[in-house]
């Protein structure tokens, strides 16, 4: 069999994939999609299981049909030797991105697809990175499901998606409304707590649906950051904020009684209490989870310049190639020794245990948990607070 | 005893069941290289379950869950067959791509009624499948 003809087998294999994931879990219709964003990308948590089955695909001339981008990998591309990282796992990253690459993605390897090429309202798309899902649906009123990183990859191979859940109607419509007690604004807003545990709190309170904030004093800013961390403690893939979301903006936006609940200051406190080690121990700070915007950079390096770059405590930040383009990456580089600027990756996904970190600050209550998942000592504070006290 | 329930994945196979009451995550609770469930605390931990007819409620964890049922089938050492009382996308993207044969939603709930031991014989076609026990224990 020639390549052209083992690639319409690996097409029909993904499409029938794809069809029997929309059976099992509803009508079996499928919808076209514009654009995929692979998760899953990273050698530290694919392993040689995912590293293999991705070399199948393309070995046997799978290509993608739609626009794909890839999330962050375990090191960056460029920087590798100063992380200490294996050569081995570095090798074997290098291959899987270049598989992808080979079957038709672009390897912008960020976590942050909609700072680069927002989806627009209504467009179907099929992503595979939570924060990425909730940014989309919830900002974006863009439409697709948590996919996950295998799926994604056959989704963007046959163009199709199931056509069910945070898809259709139905699906997006809200099943719970959210209150944060007036106090626990107070706290976020007088520093004490990071708006990501806000968003941390609600989602362990609320686990799955569609939760709806009717009232929020939600700087745009921290939304990023706040829908992140409702990601990693749950299963939601929406979250309904009024003034924001593009549905709950329209005059006819219909809701239907739910549950209301409240969330109060001790909730969110409590929901956080293993993040809250002492400060002073900590040997590195973290920002960066999701991937830093250009417009954050620029706030962050506007603080770094103040301590004529010598922070005291070391300071790692992740963003995307694009992003540290978009500020002039290559200046700041230069002259670092406490500043570590990492593209393509992030301590989340990279093998942290090479880095020497055994206890960060960060702001990033998704960074918190899956972090100290890791074994490692954590730290939530506001971003301002580290910025203005801890560095 | 027979037991409908649906097909997601075709095929006909028979072989000894393993049951799980617990959900299990094949990504972190079952070795790659050996197949051996290695979650601690899981109700089958340390339990192979190459070639056996796995029967548990319903797959969790890491979507690269899928990754690891398909090279599990690589080495051979991926389980005959999979009931669940309800699957969900991890397991049904392993399978398919993996060509093991898949049920869901049986009349019954199998993970109570079958017992680790049992001769299982599935029958996984069109939309239907049937799920024959013939009792081996006492």
């Amino acid at each position: 069999m020639g390549l052209e003809e083992e690639g319409k087998e690996v097409y029909k294999e993904a499409l029938e994939v794809v069809r029997k994931v929309s059976e099992s879990l509803g009508s079996g219709e499928l919808v076209p999609i514009s654009r995929a964003h692979i998760s899953g990308v990273s050698y530290v948590n694919i392993g040689d299981a995912g590293l293999e089955f991705i070399r199948d695909l393309a070995e046997r001339g799978g290509r993608f049909r739609v626009a794909t981008t890839l999330n962050p990998v375990a090191v960056d591309l460029e920087k590798w030797k100063e992380m200490d990282v294996p050569e081995e796992i570095v090798s074997k990253q290098k291959e899987i991105v270049e598989l992808l690459v080979k079957m038709g993605a672009k390897p912008t390897l960020t976590c942050t697809p909609y700072l680069i090429d927002p989806p627009k309202r209504g467009e179907q798309v099929a992503w595979g990175e939570s924060n990425a899902v909730l940014y989309a649906n919830s900002v974006l009123g863009a439409r697709t499901n948590r996919e996950g990183g295998p799926l994604t990859i056959l989704e963007a191979i046959c163009g199709k998606a199931p056509y069910l859940g945070l898809r259709i109607d139905e699906g997006r419509k809200p099943t719970v409304e959210v209150y944060f007690e007036k106090e626990v604004w107070k706290a976020v807003e007088n520093r004490k707590i990071p708006y990501s545990a806000l968003g941390y709190s609600l989602g362990l309170a609320v686990g799955r649906g569609v939760p709806l904030l009717m009232e929020t004093r939600l700087p745009f800013k921290h939304i990023k950051n706040f829908l992140a961390a409702v990601g990693a403690s749950s299963s939601i893939g929406l979250v309904l904020i009024r003034g924001l979301s593009p549905e709950v903006k329209e005059s006819n936006f219909y809701r239907e009684k739910v549950e209301k609940i409240s969330l109060s200051l001790t909730e969110v406190e409590d929901s956080i209490e293993k993040f809250r080690k002492k400060a002073e121990k900590a040997d590195a700070v973290f920002l960066g989870c999701p991937h830093l915007s250009p417009s954050e950079l620029r706030e962050i390096f506007y603080f770094l310049e103040k301590k004529g770059w010598t922070p005291r405590k070391k300071v790692i930040l992740s963003t995307s190639r694009w992003a540290l383009n978009q500020v002039g990456g290559k200046i700041c580089r230069e002259k670092m020794d406490k500043v570590i600027i990492l593209s393509d990756t992030c301590i989340v996904v990279s093998p942290i245990e090479y880095m020497n970190v055994k206890h960060v600050v960060t702001d990033s209550a998704k960074a918190a948990y899956y972090l100290s998942n890791k074994g490692l000592d954590v730290t939530l504070l506001p971003r301002k607070t580290i910025l203005g006290d801890i560095i | 005893m027979i037991i409908k329930a649906r097909s997601i994945v075709p095929g006909n196979v028979s072989g000894l069941a393993l049951v799980s009451r617990d959900p299990i995550s094949f990504y972190g609770g079952v070795d790659p290289e050996t197949g051996v469930i290695v979650e601690p605390g899981h109700s089958l931990e340390g339990e192979k379950i190459s070639g056996k007819i796995l029967i548990f409620p319903y797959g969790k964890g890491s979507t690269v869950g899928s990754y690891i049922i398909y090279r599990l089938k690589k080495r051979n050492l991926a389980p005959l067959a999979i009931v669940n009382l309800e699957t969900e996308p991890i397991i049904v993207v392993g399978c398919v791509l993996s060509r093991i044969p898949l049920v869901d939603k049986p009349e019954a709930n199998v993970t109570t009624i079958i017992k680790t031991g049992d001769t299982v014989t599935i029958k996984s076609a069109g939309k239907e499948a049937w799920i024959k026990v013939d009792k081996n224990g006492k």
